[in-house]
This record gives C-alpha cells, structure tokens and sequence, in this order.
C-alpha cells in the first residue's frame, strides 16, 4: 500500500511537471524578443549544463550584439572582447516581459579605455539648453555609477554668457523674498551652493530693512516672543549670532550674579524672572532685610536693583511700602 | 478551566510554529539589510541537509541504528526539522514564481505543523504511561531499561498510531517535491 501511495505521488507531481512545465517551473516571464522561443526551455538551456553561450550564439553573433541598441555601429560593440566570460555573468531572464536583462547595471571596465572616453559612442548627449552649450566632456560632472545624481558641475565649463544668465538652467525661486530681487544671482549666491547665500541687506529699502519678520521667521522662544523692540536693537544684518543683546539694561550680570540663565528664568521663560532661585536669597531673609526700611514688596527686586551691588539701587520706585526713602530718588536701604 | 489546559498543551506548539515563521522573516530581512540577501540561495541545500540530518532519528526508530537514547535522537529530530525549515523558508524569500518550488514550502509548513501535533500527542501519551512505569519499577526494572521501554510504548499508542498515518504520507509528498525541486533547478542551472 505504502509503495502504491509513494508511486501515486511522484507519478502525479511529474505528471503536474510534464503537463504544465511552464506554471510548475518557469521562474518568471521571459523577455518580449525571447518569447518567440516559444515553450522551448532547452532552446536556451542545457539539460543539466546550465545556459552556455552557444546557446546565445546561436541566435546573437557576438560581433553584431549592440549595433540595433547603440548609437555608434561602427566601433561600440564589445562583446568581441568578452569571449572569456559568460553570458549569464552580465545577462538574465525570467524577469518580465519588459525587463532589463542586465544584470547590476553596465560594467564600464568591461569597454576598451579608447571607448570610454568617448561617451557618445553608446550614449546620446542630452539636447536641453545646458548640455548644448557644454563640450563632449561628460565624467567633469558625470561619473558611469549613474547619470543622477551628478558628481560636480562645474560652471567654468559654461560661456560667460551661459554663467550670467542662472535661469537658463535654474528655476528662479518663486517666494516673496527673490521676487523683490532684481540683481544677479550671484550678488548673493555662489556656484558652489545655494546655500549659505551672502544676502546684501543694503539692497533693502529702509521700510524692508525695517520690518525682518517680512524675510525672517521670529524666534517662537518666550523670550522673542516676549520682546516688542526691533530686531536690529540685538541683532545684526552679517549673522543672527551673536547678537548685542545687553542684559546689563535689565541687571548686571556681575559678581555672584554671573549665574545659567535657569537660575532666574524658569521653565525657559524670559519674560519673567526670580530672585529665590539661589541659596542665597530666600523670601525670608529679603524680607527681614527689608522690614527695616519699610518695603514689603520683594518680588520685583529689579524695580530698585540693576546689579548684586546692594548699594546700587535705582532711583525711583514705587509701592511695595512705606518705609523711609521711598519714592526720594536716593539710596534708601542703608 | 479550559484555558490553562490550552495554555499548558496547545500554546507551547502553536508557539514554536508562529516563532519558526518569525525567525525566518526576521533572518530575511536581515540578511537583506546588510546586502548579503543571495546567502538565501545557500540556505536551501543547509536547511535541507538539516532535515535530512533530523532523521536519524527514524534510523534509531525502525532500530537500523542500535545505540543511543531514543528520546535523545527525537528530540535532535525536532529541533534540527525546526532549523532547517528557518533556512528553508528563508531560500523561499528568493520570491521565486514557480509552482513546484511554493509547493515543497507549502508542504513544508503542513509537514511542520504535522511534526508538532505529533509532539503535542507525544506528551499527552507520557501521561497515560505513568502508571505503566511504576508497574515496571515494581517489577524491578532499572530506570534506563524503564526508559527505552516506556518511550516505545508511547509511539504505539493508538493516537501516535492514527497520527503516524497522516504525518509520513505528508512527509513523504514533502520529500517528493523537494527532490523534483532539486532536480529542476539542477536540470536548467549549472
């Protein structure tokens, strides 16, 4: 019984194979010039010897593979020089019927040096306005990996007049910012890179110079965000940093004060500060301090302190207490 | 009470085939990762000298080998079956389109399956043995001779009986189509 199941299934299985050798064995689809093979797998393959060039020769002369494909007929085709590799080394199948049939891309190293220099022996030299302007000289921006992305381009192969006119061969930006730009690319623009760009604020007009949230994007930081003077009262037109910034406007940072911002902006907010944000300064010990002088306000201690000099208050300040001194415009907590 | 018994007798196994698929699936895209995808070729022949390697244990069982301890021999069965189909599964990811060659993974997978129902049966049969190897310990057998003689009485138990009808056949049609595979691929590659 057991010998009659074993027979049944290898009978079915090559029965299965014979019957439909094509759905049973075929790896993919062949290429649409070699459907015409028809079902005849040995037309290509040996029994058991794998795909042998005679096979392909049979049908390709060697001399002739490239003249229908490449552009040169004359002194392009290659093959002549391969005759120690093997077809399937370069070449597959069963890839579709549209399929490249090289495998891995073209190996350049394969052509005779005398053909690869000359790049239009096999490939047709593009007819936009950039390439009809540049000489045969391909591998100065180009390199056999691929055609894109270009390696370099380099812009002293262009004619002067080529070079001036940027548009001819870039797309000139559409944003606000280039449409009021009437000079030369180059005025800001090097041919290296677009960016960084050496913009020439001077080519503003005063109401522009004056409005940058115009170009630039404000910081969202609470800080910026916070701050309603113009952006020149910190910042210059060379670089964003380092701005002027002067702290020394709101409080010196001096002595013991020449502390991380976090000590006193908390949670990155710089539109309020604290001064209990050290070991020194406690709500307690401020407070006793201040008791004698009458002042009972000590949040706000900038309003009468620029700097950790206790002896240099500002004049001026009000509320918070009645103590002696206040509002006098003089030294009042000695 | 019925989920401990599906969590102590069926999880074990459907875990072992949900975690063979994975292996694979994550060896492929590995091997993909690091550009080494072809080395998927080479793991048909490894998986299947695996297989092939697994059984001995049937060797051992029908008793063309004398020596070595049965248990042992089936549990190197398992888990080299197991390996090898990691690797055979991976060679499929090669996403070949032909029918033969789908056909021996299918039977691979059912095969699989098929080796871990029989492991689960296996289990469930020792249970029913207990008893049987307290009667022979009675009757003063040593504890290896307990042993050899318990582990062939499980694999004759009715269910490893009716189990052994369906798994060998399925097997046997795996074999088949592996060979008719190899035998392909031999036939049109070099």
């Amino acid at each position: 019984m057991r010998t009659v199941i074993i027979l049944g299934l290898i009978g079915l299985f090559i029965g299965l194979v014979v019957l439909f050798p094509h759905s049973m064995l075929e790896p993919g689809e062949l290429v649409e010039a070699h459907q015409k093979t028809g079902s005849d797998c040995f037309s290509c393959h040996q029994p058991f010897g794998g795909l042998p060039n005679e096979k392909c020769i049979a049908c390709h002369t060697v001399a002739d593979i490239g003249r229908d494909t490449l552009l040169n007929t004359q002194q392009t085709p290659f093959h002549v020089a391969l005759s120690t590799m093997a077809c399937v080394d370069c070449h597959s199948d069963h890839m579709g019927r549209n399929a490249d049939l090289s495998m891995g891309g073209f190996e350049h190293t394969l052509v005779p040096a005398s053909t690869l220099q000359d790049c239009n022996r096999c490939h047709e030299k593009p007819a936009d306005e950039l390439h009809k302007e540049l000489p045969n000289k391909c591998a100065a921006c180009h390199d056999t990996q691929g055609w894109k992305p270009a390696r370099t381009f380099d812009h002293a192969l262009l004619t002067a007049v080529g070079r001036a006119d940027c548009a001819s061969c870039h797309q000139r930006p559409g944003d606000a910012l280039h449409d009021r730009m009437r000079g030369n690319c180059a005025t800001c623009h090097s041919t290296d890179a677009w960016m960084p760009a050496t913009f020439d604020h001077s080519l503003l007009s005063n109401a522009e110079m004056n409005n940058c949230a115009n170009c630039h994007r404000s910081p969202t930081d609470d800080f910026h965000q916070g701050n309603k003077d113009n952006c020149a009262s910190c910042h210059g037109t060379r670089a964003w940093s380092p701005s002027t910034f002067d702290h020394s406007k709101y409080f010196r940072l001096d002595g013991d004060h020449n502390a991380k911002c976090a000590t006193c902006h908390q949670a990155s907010n710089y539109t309020t500060y604290t001064c209990y944000g050290c070991h020194e300064h406690t709500l307690g010990n401020i407070l006793q301090e201040h008791q004698e002088e009458g002042i009972t306000n000590i949040t706000d201690c900038v309003r009468c302190h620029r700097s950790g000099d206790e002896d240099d208050i500002r004049s001026g300040r009000e509320g918070g207490g009645s103590g002696k001194g206040q509002g006098k415009g003089e030294r009042d907590d000695d | 009470m019925k989920l401990p018994l599906f969590i102590k007798h069926v999880l074990p196994f459907a875990a072992m085939y949900a975690v063979m698929i994975a292996a694979a699936i994550l060896l492929d895209r590995g091997l993909h990762a690091i550009g080494l995808d072809h080395v998927g070729r080479y793991l048909g022949p490894v998986g299947t000298a695996f297989i092939l390697l697994s059984f001995v244990y049937s060797l051992r069982k029908r008793k063309i080998i004398a020596t070595g301890s049965p248990k042992k021999y089936l549990m190197a069965h398992e888990y080299l079956a197991w390996v090898g189909s990691v690797m055979i599964l991976v060679h499929a990811g090669i996403h070949f389109n032909a029918r033969l060659p789908w056909l021996a993974t299918y039977m691979l997978l059912i095969t699989v399956a098929s080796g871990l129902v029989g492991k689960y049966l296996l289990k469930n049969a020792s249970g029913s043995l207990e008893e049987h190897r307290r009667e022979l310990i009675a009757g003063g057998s040593t504890g290896p001779e307990v042993e050899k003689m318990l582990f062939f009485d499980s694999v004759t138990v009715n269910a490893m009986k009716q189990w052994r009808v369906v798994h060998l056949p399925i097997a046997l049609t795996l074999g088949i189509l592996t060979i008719l595979h190899v035998l392909t691929v031999l036939m049109f590659t070099k």
